[in-house]
């Protein structure tokens, strides 16, 4: 038996991504050749696919309801054979199959050419926007049909959906949420889930590098940049909560354009002093399997330590793609963090109220940063790790809403 | 790979299988992404019409299929290797990769040509059906369509001029109950397809699909009425097993109508068939089977193999080189007017 990670097939010429209509056999279970192991929903149907060989489904990488790019990994199969679709990888080498037949074959049908810059998609819902364009549009909720784009045969691109968020009334979030170093915005499902049942808006972003955020991060002004063009597109002031890297993000942001920033929250702020868990940055960088994984999660807090193997096995399969690297070496000057937030917290003293929340058991940033924070600056000391909102996810829903009424 | 018996339903079985594990890879080939275009529409269950019908028919006569014609090819003795090089646009296919599932051809072999248009195919049988009686040979022309081609005109000129001449044709009609998304009942008022035929004067009659015996004893009577010149037309009656193309799972059909009708099993009950008679055993079945299955994985081999067609063969074969070629306009003219000047 070889173990093998299988990718979203493409099945049909115009997909180039799916969503998980049902996993129809379960994680564990043994299937025969010609089983119907999911079912997708691409262009519109429904489709089956079935088992190219017999063998035994290991682990579900993506749930039902995912959006899936093709060629990215939706599970983890035990099976006598390789199979022969393009990007299937056999674990043990971590390699796509040189010889695998569809490769040589078919070079168009390989994972390795879904590069996320294709010029143009027509999903069969028959108007033609960039990848990019379809992205920032589901992210500000935009609706595609009623645009007409400004590229090559009115392709829509994404500087049309910034347009089109500029200048309606449509985007309005009560919060934006910014992500660490190493996450994305599905970090903040939890916390998305407590705000939105008190009634408000909430966006979170996958910053440049990080998520399905097509963009690649080069440095830290690509972080920046991104967050300044989505706040440039509000209609109204938003309550900017960053994480993190996140944070140092979020405190820049507000000083460039601080018009359209309510309040700022930084949790677990980066750049309040020198040091830091390189060890932990440069590895969450160069992670390579999942012991390593969690051993990382480990110092993230109690809760991370405790992480279901699908939820690990998600976190490795995005971070060893190697996005980060360059990302981390500007961050750091050999084990000191590079990053200053104070400039920008005294530039926004007057202008907007600013709380940070910090862990005692944080093992990333120490907890000491705090002594260095200036005196405008509400200071919430909580009982958690490195990321408060997944140890203590109450209180920090709790102090975003105001509902502690003394403070 | 030879049968071990001379029953004539263990020779049906073993087509049946042929076909229905072809399809099976087709199946597989357009997962692999392998496959030319991606409207690959499987017979899974119609395996009793191709065999019943096909088994009847000899060399000579010829045939059309609509765009779900895998089975019909192979029960008329297609090499399936060439058949999957075809499907997956492979230089080695039957029409050197130009015709895909829904175009393939081949003349040697009787087939006039699969057709993507509803109805395509049919008024084709009704000519070589007049060249079959021109030539004063005994070979008929059969054409098999869906359910779905009987609310096409073209169906009803091809049988009234098919009737009216006696021509040695058969119509044969693959009812699986469903034309793309759309059941039978609710296409037409008059589901009893063969009684149509009978109003044009054609022979008209309906078989179970899945049962394979009663299709060729049915179909064999009505070749051979059409052999001498009464042509007929046969409503095979069965279920299409799965969606209408590989992009398909046919979310508009209830699953308990799904599950009843993967039951009219025309494979299965060959199978128990045999077995109840004891002219076969599931051990001999079983390794009939195996041979089968690795005979139709040896055609994706085959198929991945091969090479796709080279771009300076974009002319070659479409133009027949034993016509001559059409007179140009010009001479054309020039023929014309100097003949009526001489007049
Ligand atoms: C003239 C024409 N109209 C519509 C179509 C689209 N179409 C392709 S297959 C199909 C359904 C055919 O149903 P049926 O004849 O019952 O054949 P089945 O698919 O069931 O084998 C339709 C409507 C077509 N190919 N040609
Ligand atoms: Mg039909």
């Amino acid at each position: 038996m070889i173990k093998l990670t299988l990718p979203m097939p493409r099945l049909g010429e115009t997909m180039d991504s799916g969503t998980i209509a049902s996993w129809n056999v379960a994680e564990g279970d043994s299937f025969e050749r010609g089983d119907t192991l999911l079912e997708l929903e691409t262009d519109k149907t429904l489709v089956e696919y079935p088992a190219l060989e017999s063998g035994r489904l290991i682990e579900t990488l993506v749930a039902e309801g995912d959006v899936v790019d093709v060629g990215d990994p939706i599970a983890i199969i035990e099976s006598e054979k390789i199979w022969p679709i393009s990007g299937v990888q056999d674990e043990h080498t971590s390699q796509p199959k040189p010889d695998s037949p569809v490769d040589s074959l078919r070079p168009e049908h390989s994972a390795a050419n879904q590069d996320t810059t294709m010029p143009e998609v027509s999903s069969g819902d028959g108007f033609r926007a960039t990848p990019l364009a379809r992205r920032i549009a589901k992210l500000g909720d935009v609706d595609l049909t009623i645009l007409t784009g400004t590229g090559r045969r009115h392709r829509i691109e994404a500087t049309d959906i910034i347009a089109a968020l500029r200048g309606a009334s449509a985007a309005k979030s009560d919060f934006l949420l910014l992500h660490g170093f190493g996450s994305n915005a599905m970090s903040w499902s939890g916390l998305i889930a407590s705000l939105e049942a008190q009634g408000a808006q909430v966006s979170a972003l996958d910053l440049p590098g990080h998520g399905d955020n097509p963009e690649e991060a080069s440095q830290l002004d690509d972080l920046i940049d991104y967050v300044l063009t989505y706040l440039r597109s509000l209609s109204e002031k938003v309550h900017l909560v960053g994480h993190s890297l996140g944070a140092f993000v979020a405190a820049q942001a507000a000083s460039r354009i601080p018009d359209i920033v309510s309040k700022v929250m930084l949790i677990a702020p980066a750049g309040c002093g020198p040091e830091i868990n390189a060890d932990f940055l440069r590895g969450l960088s160069s992670v390579k399997d999942i012991d390593q994984m969690r051993g990382l999660l480990k110092m993230l807090g109690p809760n991370a330590a405790d992480f279901p193997d699908t939820v690990v096995n998600a976190m490795l399969q995005e971070l060893s793609r190697g996005r980060l690297r360059a990302l981390a070496d500007q961050l750091l000057d050999g084990s000191s963090s590079c990053l200053d937030i104070l400039p920008a917290l005294a530039e926004i003293k007057d202008r907007m109220p600013v709380s940070v929340a910090i862990g005692i058991q944080d093992q990333i940033i120490p907890k000491d940063h705090l002594f260095r924070l200036p005196p405008h600056v509400r200071i919430h000391i909580l009982n958690a790790g490195h990321v408060p909102q997944w140890d203590a996810p109450a209180e920090i829903a709790a102090l975003l809403q105001n509902r502690y009424a003394n403070i | 790979m030879r049968l071990q018996t001379n029953s004539r339903l263990a020779a049906h079985y073993h087509l049946m299988r042929r076909i229905r594990t072809f399809e099976e890879r087709v199946g597989e080939l357009f997962v692999r992404g392998q496959s030319a275009g991606s409207m690959l529409h499987l017979s899974i269950g119609e395996e009793a019409a191709a065999v019943g019908v096909g088994s009847n028919m000899r060399d000579g006569d010829t045939f059309t299929t609509h765009h779900r014609g895998h089975g019909v090819f192979l029960a008329r003795g297609a090499d399936p290797r060439l058949m999957m090089a075809e499907i997956a646009g492979k230089e080695t296919g039957y029409c050197s990769g130009k015709g895909g599932s829904m175009h393939i051809a081949d003349m040697k072999l009787g087939h006039l040509g699969a057709n993507a248009i509803v109805g395509g195919g049919i008024p084709s049988v009704v000519g070589a059906g007049l060249a079959a009686r021109h030539r004063k040979s005994d070979n008929i022309s059969v054409a098999f369509f869906g359910d779905g081609a009987t609310g096409q005109g073209i169906l009803y000129e091809s049988m009234n001029m098919a009737a009216l001449w006696h021509l040695p044709v058969l119509f044969v009609c693959i009812n699986n109950q469903y034309g793309m998304g759309t059941r039978i009942d609710n296409a037409t008022a008059a589901p009893d397809l063969h009684k149509r035929a009978v109003s044009f004067g054609l022979e008209g009659a309906q078989v179970d699909g899945s049962d394979v015996e009663t299709v060729a004893e049915v179909a064999g009577d009505l070749i051979s009425d059409a052999r001498s010149g009464k042509p007929g037309f046969l409503v095979v009656d069965c279920y299409r097993f799965y969606g209408h193309a590989r992009m398909d799972k046919s979310p508009y059909r209830d699953e308990t109508e799904e599950a009843q009708g993967r039951l009219r099993d025309p494979v299965a009950k060959a199978r128990q068939t045999l077995i109840s008679r004891g002219e076969m055993n599931d051990e001999s079945l079983d390794e009939l089977d195996r041979q089968i299955a690795a005979e139709m994985d040896a055609t994706i081999d085959f198929a991945a193999d091969a090479r796709e067609p080279q771009l300076d063969s974009i002319f070659d074969d479409v133009y027949d080189p034993s016509t001559p070629p059409p007179e140009s306009v010009r001479d054309r003219l020039a023929r014309v007017l100097g003949r009526a000047r001489q007049a």
